[in-house]
């Protein structure tokens, strides 16, 4: 028997299914979703009880925290290169929340059709990375610039401290 | 003798602690801890934690992901270790670059014997040693069959050529006292020319109060040894051949 798995070239889904994306998550809990299974003590099931069903257990990982965040990031961002990124993200965690909090802003100040792409930059003179969100418009420049301005001293001059040095806010005019 | 690889799968590995205390929650315990710790762990951070709790509707099985009691981070300098701490929990994780399992327990151990002096817990509640593997192949499709001896068993009848996939099983250990909770399935690939696979090996105390505090060490040898042995069995040649393997 041949047995192929292939490339996934799908986007990532607006909706976040964490069984399809990440399926180790959703089994993380001890929770066997199986219809026949072993429960020790030589007590054998053919459905787990439902109060095995509502068990709940915090995520350690930090690979598959970041994993979480990411699917929720993506939502609202799109994400130039997820390696680059999952790494960055997993060393500075510190910034999820500014990324978690900057679209409400941006859209309300660039509009909601604005396309927002993170970027990690790396400048290897300095041996320093850094976050990018990258506003994607079709404003013209002068009138960008002056909605980056009002976005700088509406939202990120009171986040700045949050990111560590770590994030950066600018736009491409497309 | 342990097979050596140039470029290992590791992604990260963890050992989690969960305690039986014997006292309530002191919050003063991470500063404590911290206080210990700092030199080698200088940068500190609050965070959320993520909770998946699983409840059943009418439309089937539902999870969801929330928040959970914060839990203070300590990243050392290098951030390749991160000591976590929160209520009745301990948990340390080595990311990238894995060195060595010698090193690692060290540092399990090194931190356990802080906490416990501090926290002083009861006994456990639960532990988890845990070996995260990404295994990225350059190929369009994979025979999963030429690079592991695990996978699904798909009938013949059906079409044999699928995407995403999740084997899952968990093994009873040591009389059911432990369990190996073995999951192999597919991951977001970093690219469209990309398969992308989670080999996740988490060997967990499953009853508390299944050892004694002072068998840990004991307990973690056991637990890498038999994460090894699985991790050796799951894979095949072609896999060793990507991860390069150190001859002997």
């Amino acid at each position: 028997m041949t047995l192929t798995v292939s490339c996934e070239k799908e986007q990532r889904q607006s909706n976040v299914e964490y069984s399809k994306i990440i399926p180790s998550l959703v089994l993380n809990s001890d929770f066997m979703p199986s219809s026949y299974y072993y429960r020790g003590d030589k007590d054998i099931s053919f459905a787990p009880k439902e109060e095995e069903y509502q068990e709940k257990r915090e995520e350690n990982s930090v690979y598959f925290v970041t994993e979480i965040y990411i699917e929720i990031l993506s939502q609202y961002y799109v994400i130039e290169n997820i390696d680059e990124f999952r790494e960055f993200l997993m060393l500075h965690n510190q910034i999820i929340d500014v990324l978690l909090d900057a679209p409400k802003w941006i859209k309300k100040i660039f509009g909601e059709s604005i396309k927002i792409d993170l970027r990690v930059h790396f400048d290897p003179e300095e041996d320093y990375e850094e976050l990018f969100v990258v506003l994607k418009t079709s404003l013209k420049p002068e009138e960008a610039l002056s909605r980056l301005d009002v976005l700088d001293d509406e939202w990120f001059i009171n986040v700045v401290d949050k990111t560590g040095g770590f994030l950066n806010v600018t736009e491409e005019v497309i | 003798m342990e097979r050596k690889y140039n470029k290992t799968p590791i992604i990260e590995a963890l050992c989690e602690f969960q305690f039986i205390p014997s006292q309530p929650w002191d919050i003063t315990i991470p500063g404590r801890i911290y206080e210990k710790i700092k030199d080698d762990f200088p940068e500190k951070r609050q965070q959320v934690g993520l909770g998946i709790q699983f409840r059943p509707t009418e439309k089937g099985l539902e999870h969801k992901v929330e928040s959970a009691p914060p839990r203070m981070q300590f990243f050392s300098k290098e951030k390749t270790l991160l000591v976590q701490i929160g209520s009745d929990l301990l948990v340390v994780n080595r990311l990238k670059p894995y060195n060595t399992w010698h090193q690692f327990r060290l540092e399990i151990l090194k931190h356990l014997e802080i906490y416990e002096d501090i926290a002083t817990p009861k006994g456990f509640k639960r532990i988890g040693l845990r070996y995260i593997n990404i295994i990225n192949i350059k190929s369009l499709s994979v025979k999963l069959e030429d690079y592991f001896n695990l996978y699904p068993n798909i009938p013949e009848d059906i079409p044999q050529m699928h995407t995403r996939f999740l084997n899952r099983i968990e093994i009873p250990y040591e009389h059911d006292r432990d369990k190996m909770l073995l999951t192999l399935g597919s991951t977001t690939p970093e690219d469209t020319n990309t398969v992308s696979m989670i080999l996740d090996l988490d060997y967990i105390l499953s009853k508390p109060e299944g050892i004694p505090l002072d068998k840990t060490e004991e307990w973690l040898e056991n637990a890498h040894s038999s994460i090894y042995e699985v991790f050796e069995s799951c894979i095949k040649e072609k896999c060793r051949i990507l991860f390069g393997e150190v001859k002997k």
